[in-house]
């Protein structure tokens, strides 16, 4: 499988804080990588860094080969790169409506690929004028999803979804981003904390302590919950 | 009902010199206060239109249109650089105002200048008679804050302006560039500066500082009304309805103080202002 996303070495941090040291990780063409680890260890800036909000002091950030060290954000973006953030991810004062248009480039694919979400969330269809700070945290979260299935990108950059949900809505979040992949093999990078639903999404994980990858396996390996919580207690 | 008639007139006159203010404002988070200097320059674009003895109407796209490339020259040459220092960007449309107000004053002359207006006489209206250009004013600040909105809501570009009024890094994240946004607003408030410059002129007078006394009522306009269009025709309505009566029952000097202080006391009791908490 040909890398779609990799970094090499890159070390990258705020100011004189460094907070990846010398991190390699690829995500190949379709593939789904989890990124794990506690809270702190730099999952979220791995994932700013490859969006394009942090500029690595060193290494090498690459998509399909091209360089994106240096590339402001929205570049990024459009080379079908999707950041979902944890924090502060949706437009509260927009509507569900508008929040999916933005999505898109243009306005003509809003229309074209609303069908997309409609197996996956039919109530967000139905609230398409709701604003959406008035969303559940769980319908937020589908939102979320379903703005970056609409942009239909080569890559997803995920960030801890599961954060706060229901078990029910996290199987169905689960099961939404499998056959996001089936259907048009979107490759994803999700930084997760919930290691069940990391190990029945993803193909490999890699664990994150104090800014360097300690573990990395498959997640089909025997062992690999055993390995990637002896990194996940306190 | 010709005190009313001041108070709705000098409440759209306030509206359209700050519009262009509120829309810096809002897209950019700093307040220009090279403002003044464009409203200067649309005073200007009046007054040479005048000189070229071309219909006074003339005025009105020329002054957007100089406003309009001076507001792009300005952001992208001076502003663009200081997007992640919003002090120094203060400071530099500061700095820019006082060039535009040195460039004008050489190239005109201090003294005080007159345009000419291109709607003259009155109109009856409820049996008062009531100078027509202010009640055009009227209709002028409804259709371009009318204009605006269609803008925000009904296109594609007010959505990634307001997306980026909202969140800018999450506009970025999907792909907005934020810098274009950025600079077709500033130069969207620059050549509605110019344009709020040329309007005014025949209410007043053309010279170099002509900007300054404006400068300040927007900017407290824009103070209290954060970045909605409504709350800014509130509180021009507001702010416009005690200098009229300050000014018609106590003092036309103390009328001009009426709008600062005003401000000042709406914001000690209420720090949004007119804006939603």
């Amino acid at each position: 499988m040909s890398d779609l996303l990799s970094l090499d070495d890159v070390t990258a941090g705020y100011g004189a804080t460094m907070v990846l040291r010398n991190v390699s990780l690829s995500v190949g063409a379709g593939e789904v990588m989890a990124l794990l680890g506690r809270n702190g260890v730099g999952k979220t800036t791995l994932l700013r860094t490859a969006a394009g909000f942090v500029q690595p002091r060193s290494g090498g950030v690459r998509l399909d080969g091209q360089e994106l060290a240096g590339m402001a954000p929205y570049r990024v973006a459009r080379r079908a790169v999707c950041y979902v953030a944890q924090e502060q991810a949706l437009f509260a004062d927009l509507t569900v409506g508008e929040n999916l248009r933005l999505g898109v480039l243009q306005d003509r694919l809003f229309r074209e690929r609303l069908p997309l979400i409609e197996p996956h969330f039919p109530v967000l269809l139905r609230r398409l004028d709701q604003k959406a700070g008035t969303l559940s945290g769980g319908e937020q979260k589908m939102l979320l999803i379903s703005r970056a299935i609409i942009a239909r990108p080569r890559l997803m950059l995920v960030d801890e979804i599961t954060e706060g949900l229901q078990p029910s809505v996290v199987d169905r979040l689960a099961g939404v981003l499998a056959a996001e992949r089936r259907m048009h093999g979107t490759a994803m990078l999700l930084v997760e904390q919930n290691v069940a639903f990391a190990l029945k999404v993803a193909d490999r994980f890699a664990v994150l302590v104090s800014g360097e990858v300690v573990e990395r396996g498959g997640t089909r390996d025997a062992d690999a919950a055993a390995r990637i919580d002896r990194h996940m207690t306190v | 009902m010709s005190l009313l008639l001041d108070i709705v007139t000098t409440a759209a006159i306030l509206y359209v010199v700050a519009l262009g203010l509120l829309i810096v404002f809002g897209v950019m988070g700093i307040i220009s206060f090279a403002h003044g200097a464009m409203l200067t320059v649309g005073g200007y674009a009046a007054l040479l239109v005048t000189w070229a003895g071309w219909n006074p109407w003339v005025s009105l796209p020329a002054a957007a249109v100089a406003g309009l490339l001076a507001g792009a020259a300005m952001e992208r040459t001076v502003l663009r650089p200081l997007y992640r220092r919003p002090l120094d960007a203060i400071l530099a449309t500061w700095g820019l105002g006082i060039v535009i107000g040195q460039v004008i004053t050489l190239a005109f002359g201090r003294q005080v200048q007159f345009a000419q207006s291109p709607l003259s006489g009155a109109a009856v209206i409820l049996g008062a008679t009531y100078s027509q250009y202010r009640l055009l004013l009227v209709g002028v600040a409804v259709l371009l804050a009318g204009a605006i909105a269609l803008v925000l809501h009904g296109t594609r570009l007010g959505l990634v302006t307001r997306a980026v009024i909202a969140n800018e890094n999450l506009a970025q994240s999907l792909g907005v560039n934020s810098a274009r946004v950025r600079f077709a607003s500033f130069s969207l408030g620059s050549a509605l500066a110019s344009l709020a410059g040329a309007l005014v002129v025949p209410l007043s007078s053309v010279d170099p500082n002509m900007g300054v006394p404006w400068l300040v009522g927007a900017f407290m306009l824009v103070l209290l009304s954060g970045s909605s269009l409504v709350s800014m025709a509130a509180a021009a309505v507001v702010l416009g309805a005690a200098q009229v009566l300050v000014s018609t029952y106590l003092n036309a000097v103390l009328g001009g103080m009426t709008i600062a202080v005003l401000a000042a006391v709406i914001l000690r009791v209420r720090p949004t202002g007119f804006a939603r908490a």
